[in-house]
């Protein structure tokens, strides 16, 4: 029973892809692993209501890396499924830069000392579109290509929000300077990588092979996990200022 | 000797040689060489002595300023061989006028002596210029251990002659056959004199009174008062030091971590204006404590050298812990709010010198005004006070054995010091309290005042009074920076000091540009 459903899965039928796909997805749960850990330890060392929900937000974040690697590696390593996974992987990755977008909003807000703006309606659009795009290629994967478009739009979307209020942030002089500034700068690269895994898939949409944007998604994840590699450094000086 | 130090030393050298040629008509110049007098340089210390008795000869109207200026530098703490060396000329020169001045003085002083040291040969109607048997706050330590030995470091009378040692407390009989018989003195002075001892056979070392009342103190060590160091903690300090000879200059003072001596500690020859330091000791774990404070003391020793940190000369455990750093005579809890382009720019010296500790990983911990030390010593009127950074990393041996509360002031105290979860005491901490210093330095205030409950909370939650609503004077970008610098939370306090420093030169710039 289990050798019928395990065993090497190539993807887009390439050996050397499907090897470098194994050890990038590896690469993002061990990562995404580490930087929840720290996320959930900071979030357990500090006090600040304010605080504990950017933690939150970041913890979020590495939960949703774990996620798509290990769905990425269980795509390789399972005979069943097949590319439903790489929708699946797809999916979390929008979620990880939706939380990524709504960290960086919560630093706005509490760094800025201003109301929260009036946008639940919009993040209630992002957090639909991410449903519906990723429930979308899941359940009608025969008909991915609309939902794609979805995904690659949303991808752009969230990149564009999330970049306003991170480009507000290092412009506000009272966050300049501080280690929420270093985080926050840290922070951006992924959110740009992040999204652009999603927003590739609007190459297919545009009738590119699929096999060419996974080769380039592939390269975009391996980016984000070592952006996500160099933000966690910064969670991991926070938790040692904090006795952590 | 940075080039400032070379171009500074040369402009005081022009102005002695300018005050020396036309001293009657180089009055402007005479606030500056009378500062000289605090020279480390010997050469222009002497240089400016004679300046001011060239100046006081030609133009005697000077003398009331020359005279208090001098009498300042006398008064119970002074050292300045210098000093003293002027004032007795002109004292010598005008005796009728130096003496109304004192009595001016005394008056203005609610007939409280201006000057406790004790002048040789007398000094017309003054008794307070009494003969040298007077001055037991000087006595000079030999080498404890070997009392035979002459040696290089000897206790010595004011003389200058080798003290002859009695073991054992001297009775009372004893001590009076060793009473000052000061044919020199006036007689006025006598009653006063007959009070105090001959150094030369004195068994004890001798302190003048730490209120900077004149007339040294003899005791034995069953009657010493509590703030005389006595002869033997001096002479196990000296055998431990790198030093030959420590005199005694006046009585202690209660300084934060120690009582503190003022001295004259001389090494390689070279003689330096000291304090001497005794660290209060706790109870219990008396071994831990000093471990602790050993460790402190070798951090601070290894950025002593560094610009704007105190030097500390010498250190040791024995009998007791004990320091010897540079003497100063103030701190900015001393000094009154500073104008904005001073304030600014001790902001971004102290911040520069924290950012030299941290390249040395070093953290100091305990930053608050009273550890912002000025050596009062300046070339003009219009120069600034150097601002030096004094404990340097003391609380951390002291918060473990002590409570921290009486070792750094509250109201400057990171909020890492009264909740965990604000972190550790570490880097981030000094940034808080240099931006509580500098809230200071710009208000004249501290950034929270009130009882110990309120401050505590307030800390805790930043809500400090901005320095721009705290003084109208004050540019509000000046909020903005010690705002981050104090931020309670570490997330969004500046991450380095050099972050700091950036936005303080920044500020400068703004306001030059500004006018």
């Amino acid at each position: 029973m289990a050798s019928e459903w395990l065993g090497l899965n190539e993807i887009a039928g390439s050996a050397n892809f499907t090897f470098v796909a194994f050890i990038t997805y590896v690469l993002l749960t061990v990562i995404g692993l580490r930087f929840g850990l720290y996320a959930y330890w900071n979030g357990r060392a500090t006090e600040s209501d304010a605080q504990i929900t950017l933690w939150g937000y970041l913890l979020f974040i590495g939960v949703a890396a774990i996620l798509s690697g290990v769905v990425g590696i269980l795509r390789i390593v399972l005979r069943v499924f097949g590319d439903v996974l790489l929708n699946l992987v797809g999916g979390f990755i929008l979620v990880m830069v939706l939380c990524l977008v709504l960290a960086l909003r919560a630093v706005y807000i509490n760094s800025s000392g201003v109301s929260a703006p009036s946008d639940r309606l919009l993040i209630g659009v992002f957090v639909v579109a991410v449903a519906v795009s990723t429930l979308g290629m899941l359940a009608l994967d025969s008909m991915r290509t609309p939902f794609a478009g979805l995904q690659g739009a949303t991808g752009v979307a969230l990149l564009a929000y999330g970049y306003r209020f991170g480009s507000r942030q290092l412009a506000n002089t009272r966050v300049q300077g501080t280690l929420l500034d270093t985080l926050l700068r840290h922070l951006l690269p992924v959110l740009l990588f992040g999204s652009m895994i999603p927003v590739s898939e609007l190459a297919v949409v545009a009738g590119l092979d699929r096999a060419i944007v996974l080769h380039v998604q592939i390269v975009f994840v391996i980016m984000t996990a070592t952006t996500l590699m160099t933000a966690t450094i910064k969670l991991r000086q926070n938790l040692v200022g904090m006795g952590g | 000797m940075g080039s400032q130090g070379v171009d500074d030393e040369a402009a005081a050298r022009e102005r002695i040689a300018a005050l020396v040629r036309s001293p009657a008509e180089s009055r402007r110049l005479l606030p500056g060489v009378v500062g000289l007098l605090e020279a480390e340089d010997d050469h222009l210390r002497l240089s400016a002595a004679c300046g001011i008795c060239l100046a006081g000869r030609a133009d005697p109207e000077l003398l009331p300023y020359l005279i208090r200026r001098l009498l300042n530098r006398l008064h119970a703490d002074s050292v300045r061989a210098e000093a003293m060396f002027a004032f007795e000329y002109l004292a010598s020169q005008f005796p009728e006028e130096v003496d109304e001045i004192v009595d001016e003085l005394r008056e203005e002083n609610d007939g409280r002596e201006p000057l406790s040291y004790a002048r040789p040969g007398g000094f017309r109607r003054s008794h307070i210029y009494s003969p040298s048997s007077n001055r037991h706050d000087v006595g000079r330590t030999r080498l404890a251990g070997d009392r035979r030995d002459p040696g290089p470091q000897q206790v010595y009378n004011d003389d200058g002659e080798p003290v002859k040692r009695q073991p054992g407390p001297k009775t009372a009989a004893e001590e009076g056959a060793h009473e000052t018989d000061d044919d020199e003195s006036d007689p006025d002075t006598s009653a006063d004199e007959e009070s105090s001892t001959d150094a030369t056979d004195d068994d004890t070392a001798t302190l003048e009174a730490p209120d900077g009342q004149s007339g040294g103190v003899h005791a034995s060590p069953d009657e010493r008062p509590d703030w005389i160091l006595d002869e033997e903690t001096l002479e196990a300090i000296l055998a431990e030091s790198a030093f030959e000879d420590i005199t005694i200059l006046a009585g202690h003072e209660q300084g934060l971590f120690s009582e503190n001596y003022r001295t004259l500690a001389v090494a390689r020859g070279t003689e330096r204006a000291t304090a001497l330091r005794l660290f209060r000791q706790p109870e219990s774990n008396t071994d831990g404590f000093e471990r602790y404070l050993s460790v402190a003391l070798d951090r601070w020793n290894r950025v002593s050298a560094a610009s704007n940190v105190i030097s500390l000369y010498d250190y040791g455990q024995r009998p007791q812990p004990w320091a010897a750093v540079a003497y100063t005579e103030q701190t900015l809890a001393d000094r009154d709010r500073l104008p904005i382009g001073e304030a600014l720019w001790n902001a971004i010296t102290l911040t520069r010198t924290v950012e030299t500790l941290h390249d040395n990983n070093v953290i100091h911990g305990g930053l608050d005004p009273g550890s912002i030390a000025y050596t009062g010593a300046i070339m003009d009127e219009n120069e600034r006070l150097t601002p030096l950074i004094d404990h340097v990393g003391l609380i951390e041996a002291f918060r473990f054995h002590f409570d921290p509360s009486e070792y750094l002031d509250p109201r400057y105290a990171a909020p890492e010091y009264f909740d965990a979860t604000f972190g550790e005491i570490d880097h981030a901490t000094d940034i808080y309290q240099l931006g509580a210093v500098l809230y200071r330095l710009f208000t004249g205030e501290a950034p929270y005042d009130g009882d110990d409950r309120p401050v505590q909370r307030q800390i805790l939650e930043g809500s400090a009074v901005a320095p721009s609503e705290q003084v109208e004077t004050v540019p509000r970008s000046v909020d903005n920076v010690i705002s981050k610098a104090m931020a309670a939370q570490k997330l969004t306090r500046y991450e380095t000091v050099a972050h700091l420093e950036q936005d303080l030169l920044q500020l400068r710039d703004h306001l030059v540009t500004d006018g």
